[in-house]
């Protein structure tokens, strides 16, 4: 009890220590996941749903985004000039694609290729910002969709090894672990030190909130040196923004890699779809692809800065839907061990957004994402060996858990991780190693009815 | 600090006393139960109509279509259209059924996915090799693949099939009969296509009317009446309160009415969008107000949500009359096709029709989020 308590007061930048303080998080922690923005429907519309005290102008700019959002982008020249230039290559046609119903993608099945997860690729090495050092050919990650004439980058397939896991109460927990293999590679050989990291798609609620969290909250809850002797040592990523050319704390992404929700839309806008912005004014191509391959514009930038702002706008109102069943006995047993195993020192209850001038409605809100959105080392078997910017391999950032239960309603899977390969939150936690060993460990003791209490908690977020 | 957590908790405890008082300890006078359990009843009866005269409609395009593709003729592609014109009213006043997971939500998607990407349609047409059957089964499978646009069955791929691109600017796409004849390339495939996706919306709608019929234990219906008054209400204003607010105002005309980019009107390829907006509030006013009017046989009268709402908020329900039917005179005036009235500086008729809708709709979502917040149920657009 007392430890996340503990975790509790430090989200809150100290200042309320009584038994009394504790209790009343409990009851806060019940519910209202994302503040005044929390919506209550839990259906499958659970993700798509604006703020819930966002005002009337605002709510006409986050359809519009909406729309641009669902929408497939189309080759360029058309008649339709809003909405085409994908590609030449490309991941996926539309945002939806891959965060369909503003949710959650999943990896494909062993043995087939990639749809709707990605692979990112890159050399040992830094670029000038301490980025991931890009292929001279391929770049920064694979395309495996290409307009028609144009060969696409490579397909990636995915393997899966079983990998049987023995619990300390006897029972044999089954993980897999993924292998991917890269084939009809539209430009000539890969080299042999390339490293490869495959992303699912995260679900996308919630995120302005996450945006608003004062940089100065996160850096309380750093602890890189681990001072406190926890085992925990959390630290933020510093990443390059490209707007204000500068290194700033890394938030997005599975590594934390963009500064901000604009970054993120921009570069997937870019990276994934093919479609230059304000923001990356340049074509997905490396310069040897473009010797290769020359298409039509669809203007410059492809995606107008109207079209985008609402894009962004969309992406960080998603409101957040409520906690269910809180109340549910098994599910606050659950909670308790939660806490007791450690999971809430990296997996942070409640933050507190700062005041913010736009999107006024997503400031001062007390939320609860269950994240440090810090980086810690996840241990060997996580680490895809691929640093980005101050990431190395085994780090990754705590992923915010909010929603994570309505997945299954949302999506119809329960993949989760970086790469999905754990099918459901038992196989996830048992896959955290590094500083989450303990924590690990701790779940491994448990009887196999704690294990369900603590699932079934995790499930109710 | 401390105000800041005191502050959410006593927003906290004013929502649990609220579901509270919504799901059972309020004391409430018998006959106010009896009207609870006789709207709930009542609404059941109307959604069944309802989708009885929508399964009706849509045998009787599928009938059309089955004629326009075993002998294709001028004459039989004009009637298969004019039944899919038909077949949409019974539906779009369904459409105020949506929203709380119900039998609708589970085959929306299949059923009335919009805005459809014709390429994606066409590129299943012409591809011979990956589909060689095309069959009711391979086009569900192929239906929001890779994307919420990549829709491949319902309305409105039937619709883009029976009518073409909307190219025409100041008229409905112009699909000739002879895109399926065979001697047309493709054209024999495109006459399947549009069978096999006919044929499974017909059987879709079967299912999520079958839900609905009296005497079966283990359907919705039996479910939906078994839950206390209380809930099923709660349910009814979620689904209003969603659909008037994030689908017919967000997603159905504020989009088109900022973007004037046709791509996003419902019913683009037959320009029957001002209909939908007109029938989809006909079944709001149907679900508010007890009523319906069949296709056959006599019209349906009882307790709607108004009269349960007009009990504790009397002043409330006359709102959400009051503001339906001033979104249904707005939409009645919208000046058709849709897609032309949205172009133009905001000072065109056509775009002051929209504006005028749209302003209606707000008043009428607001109404209903009112509704939610004072009875503690339905929480319609989510607010608190």
């Amino acid at each position: 009890m007392k430890a996340w308590a503990f975790a509790v007061v430090v989200s809150l930048g100290g200042g309320v220590a009584s038994d009394q303080a504790a209790r009343v998080a409990v009851s806060d922690i019940s519910g209202a996941a994302g503040g005044e923005t929390t919506v209550l429907i839990t259906t499958r519309e659970a993700f798509s749903l604006p703020a819930a005290n966002m005002g009337e102008a605002d709510r006409a700019r986050f359809f519009l985004g909406k729309s641009f959002f669902n929408q497939n982008w189309i080759e360029a020249p058309a008649s339709v000039s809003s909405r085409d230039g994908l590609g030449p290559l490309f991941n996926a046609r539309s945002c939806s694609a891959c965060h369909f119903k503003d949710g959650r993608s999943q990896p494909p099945a062993s043995g087939l290729a990639f749809s709707t997860a990605l692979l990112h690729i890159s050399l040992p090495g830094r670029g000038a910002h301490g980025e991931p050092k890009p292929d001279l050919i391929y770049g920064d990650q694979i395309q495996n969709h290409a307009l028609p004439g144009v060969p696409a980058e490579a397909e990636v397939i995915v393997n899966y090894e079983e990998l049987p896991l023995k619990l300390d109460d006897g029972t044999v927990s089954q993980l897999r672990k993924p292998v991917y293999v890269l084939r009809a590679l539209g430009y000539g050989a890969l080299p042999a030190n390339l490293l490869v990291s495959a992303r699912v798609a995260p679900q996308m609620i919630g995120l302005g909130l996450l945006e608003a969290v004062a940089e100065r909250d996160l850096m309380l809850l750093e602890d890189p040196e681990d001072e406190n002797h926890d085992g925990i040592s959390g630290h933020l990523n510093r990443v390059w923004d490209e707007r204000q050319g500068r290194t700033l704390a890394g938030r997005f992404g599975w590594k934390a890699e963009q500064p901000s929700v604009r970054q993120q839309a921009g570069a997937a806008f870019n990276g994934d779809m093919g479609l230059t912005s304000g923001l990356f004014p340049r074509e997905n191509q490396t310069q040897k692809e473009e010797l290769l391959v020359k298409r039509a514009s669809g203007g410059t930038p492809e995606v107008e800065q109207q079209v985008f702002n609402a894009v962004v706008l969309y992406s960080r109102s998603l409101a957040v839907p409520e906690r269910r069943f809180p109340q549910d006995p098994e599910c606050r047993a659950g909670e308790a061990l939660f806490m007791q195993a450690g999971c809430s020192k990296c997996h942070v209850p409640t933050l507190r957004t700062a005041e913010i001038a736009d999107l006024e409605y997503l400031g001062k809100q007390v939320i609860h994402p269950y994240t440090d959105l810090l980086l810690h080392d996840m241990g060997a078997e996580l680490s895809d060996e691929r640093p980005s910017f101050e990431a190395s391999g085994s780090e990754w950032r705590t992923p915010p858990l909010w929603g994570v239960g309505l997945i299954p309603t949302v999506n119809g899977h329960r993949f989760l991780l970086h790469d999905g390969r754990a099918r459901g939150v038992a196989e996830a936690i048992l896959w955290h190693g590094g500083e989450a060993a303990v924590a690990r460990g701790a779940f491994a003791r448990m009887s196999a009815t704690e294990r369900l209490q603590l699932v079934r908690f995790v499930e109710s977020l | 600090m401390r105000f800041g957590i005191a502050r959410v908790v006593t927003r906290w405890l004013l929502v649990v006393a609220m579901l509270q008082w919504g799901c059972q300890s309020r004391p409430r006078s018998v006959e106010s139960r009896e009207l609870e359990r006789r709207v709930v009843t009542h609404y059941a009866e109307l959604v069944l109509a309802t989708y009885q005269d929508t399964v009706d409609a849509a045998r009787d395009m599928e009938a059309r279509v089955e004629a326009l593709v075993s002998r294709p003729s001028e004459l039989a592609l004009l009637d298969a259209q004019k039944a899919w014109l038909r077949a949409r009213n019974p539906y779009l006043q369904s459409e105020a059924f949506r929203f709380y997971e119900g039998p609708i939500d589970v085959l929306e998607m299949r059923i009335n996915a919009w805005p459809v990407d014709e390429a994606y349609i066409d590129s299943i047409v012409s591809n011979l090799e990956m589909y060689p059957q095309l069959s009711s089964e391979t086009l569900a499978s192929l239906n929001e693949k890779e994307g919420e646009a990549n829709i491949s069955v319902g309305y409105h791929a039937v619709e883009y099939l029976l009518w073409g691109p909307d190219t025409e600017p100041k008229s409905a796409g112009n699909r000739l009969y002879t895109d399926f004849v065979s001697a047309t390339p493709f054209g024999k495939r495109r006459g399947e296509y549009l069978r096999a996706a006919s044929s499974l919306l017909t059987r879709d709608l079967e299912t999520v009317s079958r839900e609905w019929l009296p005497g079966n234990s283990s359907n919705y219906r039996a479910r939906f009446l078994a839950q206390p008054s209380t809930q099923a209400l709660g349910k009814m204003l979620q689904g209003l309160g969603q659909f008037t607010g994030a689908e017919l105002l967000g997603e159905r005309l504020t989009v088109p009415y900022q973007t004037k980019d046709s791509e996003n009107e419902q019913s683009c390829f037959s320009d029957n969008t001002h209909n939908d907006f007109i029938y989809d509030l006909v079944g709001v006013q149907n679900v508010c107000l007890g009523g319906y009017l069949p296709s056959h046989g006599s019209p349906l009268k009882g307790p709607g949500l108004c009269a349960w709402l007009g009990q504790a908020e009397p002043r409330l329900a006359r709102e959400v009359e009051t503001s339906i039917q001033a979104s249904l005179g707005a939409a009645h005036a919208i000046l058709p096709p849709f897609d032309q009235a949205i172009l133009g500086p905001d000072t065109a008729a056509g775009r002051r029709s929209v504006r005028a809708t749209l302003d209606a709709l707000t008043i009428l979502r607001s109404k209903l989020e009112k509704a939610s917040s004072l009875t503690g149920l339905g929480a319609s657009a989510g607010r608190r």
